[in-house]
């Protein structure tokens, strides 16, 4: 038996034992894992569509402190989820975690707080898509960029998402590759091209770690707090590598270090970039009062044609993150819609035959990241004196919703060790040892500080709008699902019988034909 | 001042991932599997 084929049983088997059938096709190696995750990281997305936010609020001190601070943070958060997708591998992931640490309703709970932040997060990535994109395309077919014309690209983007979805993991997994790739390189373009063809010469190092300078009309170390969104958001999304857990070959060790190296390796590239780009700037103010920051300073360095360039593979950058964020967002859906968790769970949770795709709740994601905009749209378009910016808004809404989706299963981990329930024998593979507690602690602390500063004006839009859905959450729960929420636990009855009758099922409808193993490394 | 205090900060981050990685390293190189048992919460 080969070393592939004895891993593809072990998961599957390990997947049994948690009442489930292997419905997905497991055909990711662990690079495709870290770089879904590292895709939707995606340093050219979250850092240069929030660099004006970042520069405005924190000055030039906010790329060489904030970026750091926050990474280092992060990391902590993703080394203690790293060991819980190492010890319950399975797509639901946090959700999952949620459930069988304490209960259903925690996971219900976990589940919704999730999926708020992977709407976010979907919607905010393909509008910044659209942000950059369709000023860039004014500029080709000679119309004029509005707010109009931004939903319009916005929602052309996502329709290309899903359709690429739809069709597979193996074409997306192929484009994750590439776009891991793809990232690095035009960082490294990036910074090649502001290092040795910038107009001028760069500003000192030291210019990098200056604080104190603030372009918002807060206190300094107010504005660097609110400015910390910029880091922050970028650092969402890596959970990705815990819901493609049930498509990635040997999961238990691949997922945790995809989880902790997407984040690790975009601190690094992304503070790289983010020096030479704050090295580069002529006039801070400027850059800060101009409609696109990063455009500005890019353009002003480097001029315009080459400006022009640049931006358009920052764009395509933001694509590759946007389809991968769909990914993630669908697959989390599919897990919840599973153990009927959702509204109509059944459609969502069912599987392509021919692809071997949830291509319903692909369609889902895309609507509902769709119509997060379109409210904001009509909410600006009948209150023209409104003063949030709508990426703003949706990043503010998706580092809250998917942080503390990230923050109550550490919490229960702990509480489940504490009790005596989880225990040593229950760690998997990848695990923090006797560090594990403190770690878990520290995330915690920094999760509860990151929630209450996204939500603070300029972002009280974000912390109404998420209120109110928790408000919903309440009521949905209370009114139905407290009583009918079978949760996870409900798959342990599920009999090996009827697992393998689905999984023959699938198989046989499979485009993929055979087992649906590849043999990708 | 400000500029050690920065780079202080960076060697920290990137010391922190660097143990992650050796730690969960040796972990993972030293799991036994026989020892393992899946929470299923039951």
């Amino acid at each position: 038996m080969s070393t592939q084929t004895h891993h593809h049983e072990k998961d599957k088997q390990d997947l049994n034992k948690f009442g489930y059938a292997q419905e997905l096709l497991r055909s990711m190696g662990g690079f495709s894992n870290f770089a879904i995750s590292f895709s939707i990281i995606s340093i050219l997305t979250g850092a240069v569509s929030l660099y004006g936010h970042g520069l405005t609020y924190g000055g030039p001190g906010m790329m060489g402190f904030g970026w750091p601070l926050v990474a280092l943070f992060v990391m902590i958060v993703a080394a203690s989820m790293a060991e819980l997708a190492s010890a319950i591998p399975t797509a639901g992931a946090l959700y999952h975690w949620a459930s069988i640490l304490k209960n259903k309703r925690w996971g219900w709970y976990t589940a919704w707080i999730n999926l708020i932040g992977q709407i976010g997060i979907v919607a905010g990535i393909d509008y910044s898509v659209s942000l950059f994109a369709d000023p860039l395309l004014s500029d080709v077919f000679g119309y004029t960029s509005t707010e109009t014309t931004i939903l319009i690209c916005f929602g052309v983007i996502l329709l290309t998402h899903g359709i690429l979805n739809h069709i597979g993991i193996r074409i997306v997994a192929k484009f994750n590759d590439f776009s891991a790739w793809y990232h690095i390189g035009v960082v490294a373009v990036l910074v090649a091209s502001l290092a040795f063809f910038s107009k001028g010469s760069l500003n000192s190092v030291d210019y990098l770690f200056h604080v104190g300078q603030t372009f918002s009309d807060k206190p300094y170390m107010f504005a660097f707090l609110i400015g910390l969104l910029q880091a922050q958001w970028t650092f969402t999304g890596f959970d990705a590598s815990a819901h493609t857990i049930e498509e990635t070959v040997n999961p238990r060790v691949r997922a945790p270090w995809g989880i902790f190296t997407s984040v690790a390796y975009s601190f690094v590239f992304g503070f790289i970039m983010l020096a030479f780009v704050t090295l580069s700037i002529k006039d801070a103010g400027a850059a800060a009062g101009s409609d696109n920051a990063f455009i500005y300073v890019i353009r002003e360095a480097l001029g315009g044609d080459f400006g022009r360039v640049m931006l358009w593979l920052v764009v395509a950058a933001m694509w590759f993150c946007g389809l991968s964020s769909i990914t993630s967002f669908s697959r989390m859906m599919y897990a919840f819609s599973r153990d009927k968790g959702m509204p109509l769970s059944k459609q969502w949770a069912e599987i392509s035959k021919k692809f071997r795709t949830p291509a319903k709740a692909i369609w889902l994601a895309v609507i509902l990241s769709f119509l997060l905009a379109l409210v904001d749209y009509i909410i600006k378009k009948s209150n023209p004196g409104t003063t949030h910016t709508t990426i703003a808004f949706m990043t503010a809404v998706s580092v809250v919703g998917l942080y503390v989706a990230y923050g109550i299963p550490i919490a229960l981990k702990m509480i489940a060790k504490a009790q005596g329930k989880f225990q040593s024998k229950h760690l998997g593979p990848w695990h923090l040892g006797k560090y594990s507690d403190l770690l878990g602690s520290l995330a915690i602390v920094w999760i509860i500080f990151i929630s209450v500063i996204m939500v603070i004006p300029p972002n009280e839009m974000a912390g109404y709008a998420l209120a109110g859905m928790i408000v919903l959450l309440v009521a949905m729960d209370l009114l139905y699902y407290r009583k009918h929420f079978p949760g996870p636990q409900a798959a342990l009855n599920t009999s090996m019988a009827e697992i393998l009758r689905k999984e023959r099922e699938l198989e046989g409808g499979s485009s993929g034909g055979g087992t649906g193993i590849s043999h990708k490394g | 001042m400000e500029l050690g205090f920065g780079i202080a900060l960076i060697l920290v981050t990137c010391l922190f991932a660097l143990w992650i990685v050796r730690l969960a390293g040796n972990n993972v190189r030293n799991f036994d599997e026989s020892k393992h048992e899946s929470f299923i919460g039951k």
